[in-house]
C-alpha cells in the first residue's frame, strides 16, 4: 500500500527520535547508578518529604497504563467496533508504561538490589506487596489479551481475555489507591475516596496519553482518523475528565467540613504556595477547565485541539499528583492535636522540597522506557489501528 | 511396566538424596545454633513512662545520649535521622507550655508493621518495635505511615558504626528502645540519661514493677490514643 | 509475499498474521532480517542456541585460565576455632550467618558465640582490627578471590568491638 512507502523516508527520524529516547534511559539509569553510590542524598528527598518527583513520575505511568486499557475494554468488554480495532494499541501503551512505572519506583528504593528479598518475602498485609504481585499479574494479563488479540486462531478468546483485564485493572488501580488511603495518620490521606477517584482519573489520563500517541502515530502515517470516531473519543475523555474533576472536589469539599482538616485544605488551596499555584492552576485551570474548553466548544474539537487537551491533560494531572503526594507530606504531621510544636526534626513546620537533577532524569528515565517501548513495538508489531484510512 | 517402576524408583531415590543434602546443613545447623535462654517473651511488655513536669525545655540530655549510644549525628540537615528529639508544645487555646521527648512509641498495632511489603519493618514478642535491616528494601512506606514522624531514612554511606548497632544506607531505622542494651539487662540510654528522671522504663505487664504500679496510679496519656494504636511509651501531664 | 515463508503454517500462526501486515516487511520483504527471523522455526532456533551455548561453554571450561593455581592469602586475626572446623566454616558459614541473624533479631535468642560480632573479636587482623580494610583481612580475601559482594559491612562494624571500644571511650 502507497501508504507505507513513506515511511522509508521517514526512517532516519525514526532511529533519531528512538535514540533519543534510549539517551533519556540510559541518562535515568546513571542517575540511578549515582544515588546507588552515594545514597539518596543526592536527590532533594529527605525525613520529611518521603516520596519525591520519581513517585509523581511513577504513579502517573501506572495509573495511565491502567487506564489506557479502558480503549481495550470499551472494545472487547463492551463491544465497541471502533474501539476493538484500538485494544491492542491499549495493550501496548499499558504495558510501555506500565515498564516505566515500576522501573522508577524500584529503581527508587534505597536498596534496589534486594528487589528478591521483595520478591520472596510477602507481608499480606501490605498493599505494597499486595501490589508486587498485581503489577507483576497485569504484564501477564495484558500479554495474554494481546496475543488472542493478534492471534486468528485465539480471536474468540479476546472477551474473556479483555474481561480479565478489566477486572484486574480495576483491582491494580484500586491497590494503587489503597497506598494512601490505608496512610491513616497523614491529613492529605486516610480517605476511602481515593481508590475510586485514582479509577475515574485512569480513564481520563489513559484516554488522553491515547490521544496523544494515536493522534502521533496517524500524522506519521499520513492517515486521518475518522470525524466521528474522534468525536466520540473525545467526548468520552472529556466525560472522564469532569468525573476526575467530581472526585477531586469531593475530596476537597469534605476535608474543607471537618474542622481538623481546615488547615491542611487551607495549605493546599490557599496559602501553601507552590501547592495552591500547581492546584488551581496546574490541575484545574490547565488541566480542566481548558482541555474541557477545546474539546466541547463547538466550533473546537478537531484534531489539533484534540491533541492539545489531551497534552493539558497530561500536564493537570502531573500537577495534582505533585499536590497530592508531595504537598501531602509538606504538611506537618498532627502528633498533638490543639498544640502548637516545634523541634529540631521539623515537627509543626511545613517541610520544604527541592527536586534534584537526578530524581528529574529517574522520573524521565520512565517516561522514556515507556516511549521506547511503544516506539520499538509500533515498529516491529502490527498495533496501528486497522481501520480505512482516508490517505491525503 | 518394570522400566516405567524401575524409572520411577530411580527419580525417588535420586531427589530423595538431593532433599537430604539440602536439609543436611540446615540440621547441622540446628544443632549449632540452639541458642542460650529463652529470647524475647510476649510474658514482657516494655514500655517506658515519661513524666513531662520533669523534661526541662532546652535540655537535650536523653538526645545526646541516644546520639552517642547508636552512633546516628543530626547536624540539623533534613536528612540527618533523628531517632529521639525534644519537643516543645503548647496549647493553642491555653498557652500552657510543655517540652517532651518523641520517639518511636512501640505500638500494639503499629502501622509501620502492616504496611511494610517484606516484614522488615517487625515487632518483637516483648513489644519492641525493630526494622531488620537485613531485609530493609528501604521504600519507605513505613516512614509515610507512622503517625510520630519516628523513623528516619539513612540518606548516606556510613561508616564505623557501633558494633553493637548496625546501621546502614538505603535501609529505614528507629529507635529501637535500646534492644541491644535491654537484652543485657540494662536501660534504654536516654531513661539512663535524664537528668530529672523523667523517663521511667520497664515491663508494662509485670504488676509489680515501678511504671506498672505508677501506670495504674496516675493519670497517664498516649499520644495520638484516638488512633488505637495503643503504643507502649505513655506520657504523663500531657 | 513474495518468498514463500519457511515455517509452513500459512497464515494460521501470530507470525504470519504479523508478517502479513508488517510495515517493515513491505518495504522489502526479501531482505528485512526481521523478516527473517521471524520465518525461523522455534525448533530450529533452539537447536541453533544450544549448539552457540554448549560451544562458548566448552571453551571457557578448556580455557587455560581456568586453572586456580593461587589461593588467597588470608590474615586470620588471633584465629582458632570455637564453632566448627575451618572446611565446614568454609562451606557452611553463610548459612550459619543467616540463621543466626534471624533468630537474634527477630526472635531475640542471642548466641554470643556465634554472634558476628564474636567472629570478628578473633578474626579482625592483630594490625588494625578490622575484617574489611585490607585486601588479606579475614573477610576480604576469600570473597574477593571468589568474587561474592560482602553485604554484611555495609550496616555492621568489620572493627573488633573492645577496638572500637577504647577509641570511643569517653
Amino acid at each position: 500500500m502507497s501508504a507505507y512507502t513513506s515511511n522509508q523516508s521517514r526512517s532516519p527520524l525514526y532511529y533519531t527520535l528512538l535514540a533519543i529516547g534510549v539517551l533519556v534511559v540510559l541518562a535515568g539509569l546513571y542517575a540511578v547508578l549515582l544515588m546507588e553510590e552515594h545514597g539518596h542524598i543526592i536527590t532533594g528527598m529527605n525525613n520529611q518529604i518521603v516520596w519525591g518527583m520519581p513517585h509523581v513520575f511513577a504513579i502517573f505511568l501506572i495509573i495511565a497504563a491502567s487506564g489506557v486499557l479502558n480503549i481495550s475494554s470499551i472494545g472487547s468488554v463492551f463491544n465497541k467496533p471502533a474501539y476493538k480495532a484500538r485494544a491492542p494499541l491499549a495493550g501496548l501503551l499499558s504495558i510501555a508504561m506500565l515498564s516505566g512505572g515500576l522501573s522508577v519506583l524500584m529503581l527508587d528504593l534505597g536498596r534496589p538490589e534486594r528487589i528478591i528479598v521483595a520478591a520472596t518475602n510477602y507481608n499480606p498485609t501490605s498493599v505494597f506487596a499486595w501490589n508486587i504481585l498485581l503489577y507483576s499479574g497485569m504484564f501477564s494479563a495484558v500479554a495474554l489479551y494481546l496475543w488472542t488479540l493478534m492471534e486468528q486462531r485465539m480471536q474468540p478468546w479476546s472477551k474473556p481475555a479483555g474481561f480479565l483485564v478489566f477486572v484486574w485493572r480495576f483491582v491494580l488501580t484500586t491497590g494503587t489507591g489503597v497506598i494512601f488511603s490505608f496512610l491513616v495518620a497523614r491529613q492529605a490521606y486516610g480517605t476511602a475516596i481515593l481508590p475510586p477517584m485514582f479509577i475515574v482519573i485512569s480513564f481520563a489520563w489513559g484516554m488522553a496519553v491515547f490521544h496523544v500517541v494515536q493522534s502521533t502515530i496517524y500524522a506519521w502515517n499520513h492517515l486521518t482518523l475518522d470525524e466521528h470516531v474522534q468525536k466520540r473519543m473525545k467526548n468520552l475523555m472529556g466525560v472522564f475528565v469532569v468525573a476526575a474533576l467530581y472526585f477531586v472536589a469531593a475530596y476537597h469539599l469534605t476535608n474543607l467540613y471537618f474542622a481538623r482538616q481546615t488547615e491542611f485544605e487551607r495549605f493546599i488551596l490557599l496559602n501553601g504556595g507552590v501547592y495552591p499555584l500547581l492546584f488551581w492552576g496546574g490541575y484545574i485551570l490547565l488541566g480542566n477547565v481548558l482541555p474541557l474548553f477545546l474539546i466541547y466548544h463547538p466550533a473546537l474539537g478537531k484534531s489539533k485541539c484534540v491533541i492539545a487537551a489531551s497534552l493539558l491533560i497530561i500536564l493537570g494531572g502531573f500537577a495534582l499528583l505533585y499536590v497530592l503526594i508531595i504537598g501531602g507530606q509538606a504538611f506537618p504531621l498532627s502528633i498533638f492535636p490543639g498544640y502548637q510544636v516545634s523541634s529540631s526534626f521539623g515537627d509543626g513546620a511545613i517541610a520544604h522540597y527541592q527536586p534534584s537533577l537526578w530524581e528529574m532524569l529517574l522520573g524521565a528515565g520512565g517516561m522514556g522506557i515507556a516511549f521506547v517501548v511503544t516506539a520499538i513495538g509500533i515498529r516491529v508489531l502490527d498495533f496501528v489501528p486497522r481501520e480505512i484510512p482516508k490517505a491525503h | 511396566m518394570n522400566d516405567l517402576n524401575l524409572q520411577r524408583r530411580n527419580f525417588l531415590k535420586t531427589s530423595l538424596g538431593a532433599a537430604a543434602v539440602a536439609i543436611a546443613p540446615g540440621l547441622m545447623l540446628f544443632k549449632v545454633a540452639q541458642a542460650k535462654g529463652e529470647g524475647a517473651s510476649s510474658k514482657v511488655r516494655w514500655g517506658m513512662l515519661i513524666d513531662t513536669a520533669q523534661c526541662k525545655p532546652g535540655c537535650n540530655e536523653c538526645v545526646t545520649a541516644c546520639s552517642r549510644e547508636n552512633g546516628w549525628v543530626n547536624e540539623n540537615r533534613p536528612t540527618d535521622p533523628q531517632w529521639i528529639r525534644k519537643i516543645e508544645i503548647k496549647d493553642i487555646s491555653s498557652g500552657r507550655e510543655l517540652s517532651l521527648p518523641m520517639m518511636c512509641q512501640h505500638c500494639e498495632n503499629p502501622p509501620c508493621v502492616d504496611v511494610c511489603p517484606t516484614n522488615a519493618s517487625m515487632k518483637r514478642a516483648d513489644g519492641i518495635v525493630l526494622v531488620d535491616k537485613h531485609r530493609c528494601i528501604g521504600c519507605r512506606y513505613c516512614m509515610m505511615a507512622c503517625p510520630y514522624k519516628a523513623r528516619s531514612f539513612v540518606h548516606e554511606p556510613l561508616h564505623d558504626q557501633n558494633p553493637d548497632v548496625p546501621r546502614g544506607k538505603g535501609t529505614v531505622e528507629s529507635c529501637t528502645l535500646c534492644v541491644h542494651r535491654i537484652d543485657n539487662g540494662q536501660q534504654p540510654a536516654c531513661a539512663e540519661a535524664c537528668p530529672n528522671q523523667a523517663i521511667l522504663f520497664g515491663d508494662l505487664n509485670d504488676p509489680a514493677s515501678a511504671i506498672a504500679q505508677k501506670v495504674k496510679s496516675v493519670a497517664t496519656t498516649q499520644v495520638r490514643a484516638d488512633l488505637r494504636l495503643n503504643p507502649g511509651v505513655r506520657y504523663q501531664g500531657l | 509475499m513474495t518468498k514463500p515463508c519457511k515455517s509452513g503454517c500459512e497464515g494460521a500462526s501470530l507470525r504470519c498474521a504479523m508478517l502479513a501486515s508488517s510495515p517493515t516487511f513491505k518495504v522489502c520483504p526479501g531482505r528485512c532480517v526481521l523478516h527473517v527471523l521471524r520465518c525461523i522455526r522455534l525448533a530450529d532456533f533452539f537447536k541453533a542456541s544450544f549448539a552457540v551455548f554448549t560451544a562458548l561453554l566448552t571453551l571457557t571450561l578448556l580455557s587455560p585460565a581456568n586453572a586456580m593455581e593461587t589461593k588467597p592469602k588470608i590474615d586470620i586475626g588471633k584465629g582458632g576455632q570455637c564453632v566448627k572446623d575451618t572446611q565446614w566454616m568454609r562451606r557452611n558459614h553463610m548459612h550459619l550467618l543467616k540463621h543466626q541473624r534471624d533468630e537474634a533479631l527477630r526472635k531475640g535468642l542471642r548466641d554470643p558465640q556465634i554472634s558476628l560480632k564474636n567472629c570478628i573479636e578473633c578474626h579482625a587482623s592483630i594490625r588494625d582490627d578490622s575484617v574489611i580494610a585490607r585486601e588479606d583481612s579475614f573477610c576480604v580475601a576469600c570473597h574477593k578471590y571468589e568474587a561474592v559482594k560482602l553485604d554484611c559491612f555495609e550496616c555492621h562494624s568489620g572493627k573488633r568491638k573492645t577496638a572500637w571500644l577504647k577509641e570511643h571511650a569517653q
